[in-house]
């Protein structure tokens, strides 16, 4: 039924959209380098405009008394200018006019083909033949090389720019366990992994998406473990991807998702390079965008969001009781003021009577019904985080005071919000930030099933849980079931869901992620040596 | 999409409506609307009618700050010529509602309850908000709207008291603790009667009107639903004892070392087996009584901790609960000729045949009935300390 409904809606949808597919923006044109610098020069000069930050040096190439006119492109302030210089300018300027120019004379090639192999010693250099491939090129911080008489440039990586350096991340803190975060360049976020994972299997696939910001973007999974169908997908989900631009991750999340219309997110995020590094190993598959921290795993299960990297980190009889915590914390969270609305509206015969009378003394003279003080003071709560995050830290303050206090503690002695609200209001708030992950679905969630509840109850109440559950059983990330392993049931990876199994127990990854699902060998629990390992001791 | 699909998405549709319109009493309301009623007592009034007395909370004097420090609870009267009837009267005089789901105590007049209290305890059984788990009680030697009002001097609420008095001592087996739930069914089983606690007010019972409060104590025997007479506490403890109920309290009996003193025995456990016999066109019922129970004081200055001492002790124990089970039957047997105890249940589950001939003339069968009963008690210890305190 909701199937049917969405597929109305997307349709709808889809009428609002501008017919015909070929709404063309990039010019399929090409035009090719010439040797004539100045033609190449105006052809550049009519794609690029008059931006201040793109720059022409034009110099002189001395070869055995020929002088060889040449300039290079560069956009300033995403290069590196002591790399131009000492690496491109001065040995072109100085070192040809007394190197092995008999090279050419002996007519082992072009001058491109002499500077290319004898003269600049940049790292990586490449030959491009159209004016489009340059512009590309330059906007990516590499320098282009034009030389008279030459129908291709050289392009020189020469990039540089200011970086935010390899930090903490704020959303993702622990006790223990590594403090690196990814940061805003996709490379450093890459060696972030690859200094993890030292392993050839670790692959990296590079797109560009974006028409007009062109942004990177590299999928990384490692060979063998993660399974080539989910890799393919989500390969062919990002190359469907036909849009301006994409300026965080959250662009690609909301193109490439199962189900749009879920308040449940299938794509999973995290600023951690252990975090990241650990799903791929357990066949998962990264999407890292250039210019973000926040990294999207895929497929992204929801019993991901009850877990943490520390949950790993730290022994696991502790973790046992906080994963159940977190569990009971999320269903508080999006469950206790609905259960409470229907209690205090309809239910009163449900509690035992010392509690209903301290409720009703409270309730006595509060202004509104118990449905309107709920959905009100999630509001509030709302608006209060909201407050708390857009201000700056020092203000931030200011809000909480005036929360706390003037909201909580006066509105309860103006007589307008009973007290038995404000403390659950509170501990729905506390326990919703228990499980960051899933804080959107929460906030969803809890007002709808305060308002079933309001209207119709227990029963509502149940009938907005059942009809979550359905929806859950129903979601998929990239093919897998959203509730794997509780539905379909997968007996061995409920080691990892309803307790966190010792290291030398987890003999298995993920049956429904990875492809060779054998992670160790089953013999490694921990025993002192005894008698019988003599050789061991030896 | 086939025309199966659409069927199927049009019977969820319609199962979701149903199953919405279907769940019967849909009611919001919210708390600050209704009055919540934690005891209820009936009692007859003139021209025919039913005077309820309600004891209701006041909520504002339950909030920690704020409270006037005023009496929590507020006493209503109200007659009418049915109880639903008296119920909606109510609501003249209170503006709320009236919340029936937390009524903890419900108290019967002594005079209505003669007149039989199945007609006042329909509505009970019938509305959906009052509960089956309310503790009856009939008010003896006063009506229960006297009950009602009466104040206790340690819980704000009298109902609350009630109901913790019933709690408290229905393992002492000197009172009946009954609810309505097992009211109603003793009430409508053959060869059972039911036997509910009695509550007196301390100044009736003490001749004293300054003396405020009540206690719960005793039992009133009831014959189908009119009261038949009442037990005083020792006998309504052998009633409990021939049923197996008594799981603690004290029995002070003589002490086997020096007859002029006496001994504590707590109560540990006990239990009975009630077994009808057949035999030659004559029907017995044997009681075994099995106790078992603690030295938990003696007033001689001997010490007692040899075991023909406390053997010795065991048959004093034994004698006395024989004599309080007797006592129990004599009431029931000879004085009201209703069957408390339910012989005539244990008849008509061991020997139905037998209880088929019987049932219409229960009554004079019971109060001829051969009843043989057995004690067997157990002291399982003797305390802590071997000798008695004594000066030297």
């Amino acid at each position: 039924m909701f199937r049917k409904f969405k597929r109305r809606l997307g349709m709808i949808l889809h009428s609002l959209l501008p017919q015909g597919k070929n709404v063309q923006l990039m010019h399929e044109s090409k035009t090719d380098i010439v040797p004539n610098l100045a033609v190449n020069r105006q052809n550049i000069d009519e794609r690029l405009g008059s931006s201040f930050d793109i720059v022409f040096r034009d110099f002189v190439i001395t070869i055995e008394q020929r002088k060889v006119p040449a300039f290079i492109l560069f956009v300033k302030g995403i290069v590196d200018q002591g790399m131009i210089s000492d690496n491109i300018l001065k040995p072109l300027m100085y070192q040809t006019s007394y190197s092995q120019a008999g090279n050419l004379l002996e007519g082992m090639g072009t001058i491109g083909d002499l500077i290319q192999n004898s003269v600049l010693s940049s790292g990586q250099l490449k030959k491009v033949h159209t004016i489009e491939q340059v512009v590309d090129s330059v906007f990516y911080g590499e320098t282009a090389i034009f030389m008279s008489g030459c129908h291709y440039a050289l392009i020189a990586n020469t990039q540089g720019w200011e970086t935010r350096g390899v930090n903490e991340p704020d959303t993702e803190s622990v006790v223990r366990g590594p403090r690196e975060g990814f940061s805003e360049t996709l490379l450093t976020n890459t060696s972030l992994l690859r200094r993890r994972i030292r392993n050839p299997n670790l692959v990296f696939e590079s797109m560009i998406i974006g028409k007009q910001t062109k942004t990177s973007v590299c999928i990384g999974y490692i060979k063998g473990v993660a399974k080539e169908e989910i890799f393919r997908e989500v390969k062919r989900r990002l190359e469907k991807i036909d849009t301006d631009a994409v300026l965080e991750s959250g662009y690609l999340e909301e193109f490439i998702e199962d189900t749009p219309f879920t308040p449940f997110s299938t794509i999973g995020n995290t600023e951690k390079p252990d975090i990241a590094a650990a799903k791929m190993l357990e066949g998962r598959v990264c999407i890292l965008t250039d210019g973000t921290p926040f990294v999207l795993t895929v497929p992204y299960l929801l019993i991901e969001s009850f877990q943490t990297s520390e949950d790993y980190y730290s022994r696991p009889f502790y973790t046992l009781l906080l994963r159940w915590i977190r569990y009971i914390a999320y269903a508080i969270t999006i469950l206790l003021p609905g259960l409470y609305v229907s209690i205090a509206s309809f239910h009163q015969d449900m509690v035992p009577t010392p509690l209903l009378l301290t409720m009703a003394a409270e309730r006595e003279g509060t202004p509104f019904p118990a449905v309107v003080e709920a959905i009100g003071m999630g509001l509030i709560f709302e608006v209060l985080r909201e407050a708390g995050v857009r201000l700056p830290k020092p203000v931030g303050q200011a809000v909480s005071i005036v929360g706390a206090l003037i909201i909580g503690e006066s509105s309860v002695r103006a007589g307008l919000i009973g007290a038995p609200m404000v403390i659950m209001v509170a501990f729905t708030a506390i326990t919703s930030f228990v499980i960051p992950a899933q804080l959107d679905s929460g906030a969803v969630l809890r007002l709808a099933y305060t308002i079933l509840a309001g209207i119709l109850g227990i029963f509502g109440l149940t009938a907005g849980v059942l009809i979550t559950a359905a929806h859950l059983v129903r979601l998929r990330s990239f093919g897998v079931p959203y509730l794997t392993p509780l539905a379909p049931i997968v007996i061995s990876d409920l080691k990892d869901v309803l307790m966190r199994a010792p290291m030398w127990l987890m003999w298995d990854r993920p049956a429904l992620l990875s492809k060779n699902t054998q992670r160790q060998s089953r013999t490694l629990m921990p025993a002192p040596s005894g008698p019988d390992d003599k050789e061991e001791q030896t | 999409m086939t025309n199966t699909r659409r069927g199927k998405d049009i019977l969820v549709i319609l199962l979701i409506i149903v199953s919405l319109a279907s769940t019967g009493c849909w009611n919001r309301r919210e708390l600050t609307t209704m009055a919540i009623v934690l005891a209820v007592g009936i009692d007859m009034a003139e021209d025919d009618r039913i005077q309820l007395t309600v004891q209701i909370v006041k909520a504002d004097e339950f909030r920690r700050e704020g409270g006037s420090g005023k009496e929590k609870f507020l006493v209503m009267t109200s007659t009418g010529y049915t109880i639903f009837d008296a119920v909606r009267n109510f609501i003249m005089e209170s503006g709320r509602k009236l919340f029936w789901s937390h009524i903890k105590v419900i108290v019967i007049g002594e005079g209505l309850a003669r007149d039989g209290v199945a007609p006042v305890l329909d509505f009970f059984d019938r509305d959906h908000e009052p509960r089956r788990e309310s503790w009856l009680l009939i008010a003896k030697g006063a009506t229960a709207k006297e009950i009602i009002e009466a104040e206790h001097k340690i819980e704000g609420i009298p109902a609350l008291a009630v109901k913790q008095l019933v709690e408290g001592y229905r393992g002492t087996g000197i009172i009946t603790a009954m609810n309505l739930h097992h009211f109603l069914t003793a009430m409508n089983t053959p060869g059972i009667e039911p036997a509910v606690t009695a509550i007196h007010l301390l100044k009736r019972l003490h001749d004293d009107e300054n003396k405020d409060g009540f206690i719960a104590e005793g039992a009133a025997v009831f014959k189908k639903d009119r009261l038949a007479g009442w037990l005083d506490r020792t006998e309504t403890r052998g009633v409990n004892w021939i049923n197996g109920r008594v799981v603690s309290g004290i029995l002070a009996v003589q002490s086997p070392v020096d007859h002029s003193k006496r001994v504590s025995v707590e109560i540990v456990r006990s239990d009975s087996t009630i077994t009808p016999e057949y035999k030659n066109g004559r029907l017995s019922v044997t009681v075994e009584i099995r106790m078992e129970g603690t030295l938990g004081e003696q007033l001689s200055g001997s010490a007692m901790a040899i075991p023909e001492q406390v053997e010795e002790l065991q048959k004093h124990v034994n004698d006395q609960i024989l004599k309080e089970a007797g006592s129990a039957l004599a009431a029931a047997q000879d004085k009201y000729k209703t069957d408390v105890f339910g012989f005539g249940r244990e008849v008509s589950r061991r020997i139905p045949k037998l209880w088929k001939e019987l049932d219409g003339r229960w009554e004079d069968e019971f109060s001829q009935l051969h009843v043989i009963v057995r004690v067997e008690s157990k002291i399982r210890a003797t305390g802590l300390a071997s000798d008695p305190v004594r000066p030297d």
